[in-house]
């Protein structure tokens, strides 16, 4: 049985591509940010064994490298680390604002992946990011919100630091945009968006569980399928 | 580290962190003759060098003050971030997460602090120009580095606010560089692009314009993809 870790499972994509990845046969160790939100529990109901929860920080060291003791003793390896947790900051757009964002969006998976490498190394070696097309520097049309953006373009960078390191011992990558969803991503779930988290996920699932001819290049795809330009 | 003056009356100032200028002194005359082979060119008496952190706003807004003063105005305004997190490695290798983000909150907001506080002063001359100096390794297509997450997550991060800021000040008049220094020897400098005037035709789509759009060129001229 395939083994995958999912951060940000609580809710929204995170909590949808959980279920995919159960209903494919793989085994999900989902990260719990908010134990009082109750629905992972209730998908833990539904899955039995297939599912095991483990609480997960992912801007904490010390909960980031208990996650990684925890699956380690009852795992020899993992197949695949999906970071989905993200935080869209506040209103401001501040250093503050930088310090808890960039602590989630970029130091996270970067946090994740060092703490389960000796796990990947020994499984199907595939890291996979959501990002965003906030992150791409040349489709960029806001003329605010620096925050979240720079922090999707630092983590796609970051995805190509490992990637230069990671690619020759077989790591493969994917960096997903997962288009406009009507996400928790601001605290509560959005009224606006294109898609619903459920859509937006059989699309990440599809792509991050499929092999491309062209592993060796890096690329951010869309819900869609479509390639965006960093 | 190059000064260079574009003609008698011109003013550079030299933003220098605290611990730059203290390797500087370390470094003795040698490291002072780095900064004053071209302020001994042409237009010396309108050199200032000046200690700045630029995320620290007081630091920033003292600087304002000072040319506010003095000049009046800034015409242009040249950034690279140079911040490095220390023993930064490869991804499973030695690193301090709060090195890197230490790293990046100088390098990034630093940028930030600097924009926001100058932009007022830059709206008073006619050039309004905004550069960053960087290199090949910032673009995330090219990219050949495995480690120094804390300098290249911040080359990333400042290309994009200087997007941002390309988006919300372009239509005021302003223009932007972005210049991936390399070593290939004397070809184009920084110095000539950042001060050069490009098509600048109003009337000519968005991609045949240099100034219309942001884009990153190394020395050779060419473009650099992000």
């Amino acid at each position: 049985m395939n083994i995958v870790v999912i951060t940000g499972a609580d809710r929204g994509c995170g909590q949808a591509l959980v279920r995919y990845f159960i209903e494919g046969g793989w085994r999900v160790y989902a990260g719990q940010f908010m134990p009082e939100w109750k629905e992972l529990e209730q998908l833990k109901e539904e899955f039995g064994s297939d599912l095991i929860l483990m609480p997960l920080d992912v801007s904490d060291d010390a909960s980031v490298k208990a996650a990684a003791e925890f699956v380690g003793a009852r795992e020899e390896n993992i197949d695949m680390l999906v970071n989905v947790a993200g935080i869209a900051g506040g209103a401001e757009d501040n250093a503050d604002a930088w310090k808890q964002v960039f602590q989630v969006n970029v130091l996270g998976p970067l946090r994740m992946t060092e703490a389960f490498l000796a796990l990947l190394r020994r499984g199907k070696k595939r890291i996979c990011v959501y990002s965003s097309e906030a992150g791409s520097i040349t489709t960029q049309p806001r003329e605010d919100g620096f925050v979240y953006s720079m922090s999707k373009t630092a983590v796609n960078m970051e995805m190509r630091l490992m990637f230069n390191r990671l690619r020759r011992e077989g790591f493969t990558f994917r960096i997903y945009h997962p288009g406009w969803v009507r996400s928790y991503m601001s605290g509560v779930r959005s009224r606006e968006g294109v898609y619903e988290p459920e859509e937006s996920s059989a699309s990440a699932y599809l792509q991050f569980v499929t092999d491309r001819p062209c592993e060796d290049v890096l690329l951010m795809m869309d819900v869609k399928g479509e390639i965006w330009p960093f | 580290m190059a000064v260079q003056f574009e003609k008698e009356g011109d003013s550079v100032y030299l933003l220098l962190t605290k611990e730059e200028a203290e390797q500087m002194w370390r470094e003795g005359e040698t490291g002072l003759q780095k900064v004053a082979v071209g302020s001994r060119g042409e237009a010396g008496s309108g050199f200032h060098m000046c200690i700045c952190q630029p995320d620290y706003a007081e630091t920033v807004r003292a600087l304002y003050e000072e040319i506010l003063e003095h000049e009046g105005r800034v015409d242009i305004l040249v950034y690279a971030p140079c911040t490095h997190a220390g023993d930064d490695g490869a991804v499973g290798e030695r690193h301090s997460y709060e090195a890197i983000y230490a790293a990046t909150e100088r390098n990034v907001m630093g940028f930030r602090t600097l924009v926001d506080t100058i932009v007022p002063l830059m709206s008073k001359s006619t050039i309004r120009r905004i550069a960053v100096i960087t290199e090949a390794n910032a673009s995330i297509r090219n990219c050949v580095s495995e480690d120094d997450y804390g300098y290249y997550l911040s080359l990333a991060a400042v290309n994009m606010a200087e997007k941002i800021y390309f988006n919300r000040l372009r239509k005021e008049g302003f223009t932007f560089r972005n210049y991936a220094g390399s070593c290939i020897g004397e070809t184009m400098g920084a110095a000539w692009y950042v001060s050069c005037d490009l098509s600048n035709n109003p009337e000519e789509p968005s991609i045949h314009s240099d100034e219309n759009r942001l884009v990153m060129r190394n020395s050779l001229y060419e473009e650099i993809a992000w």
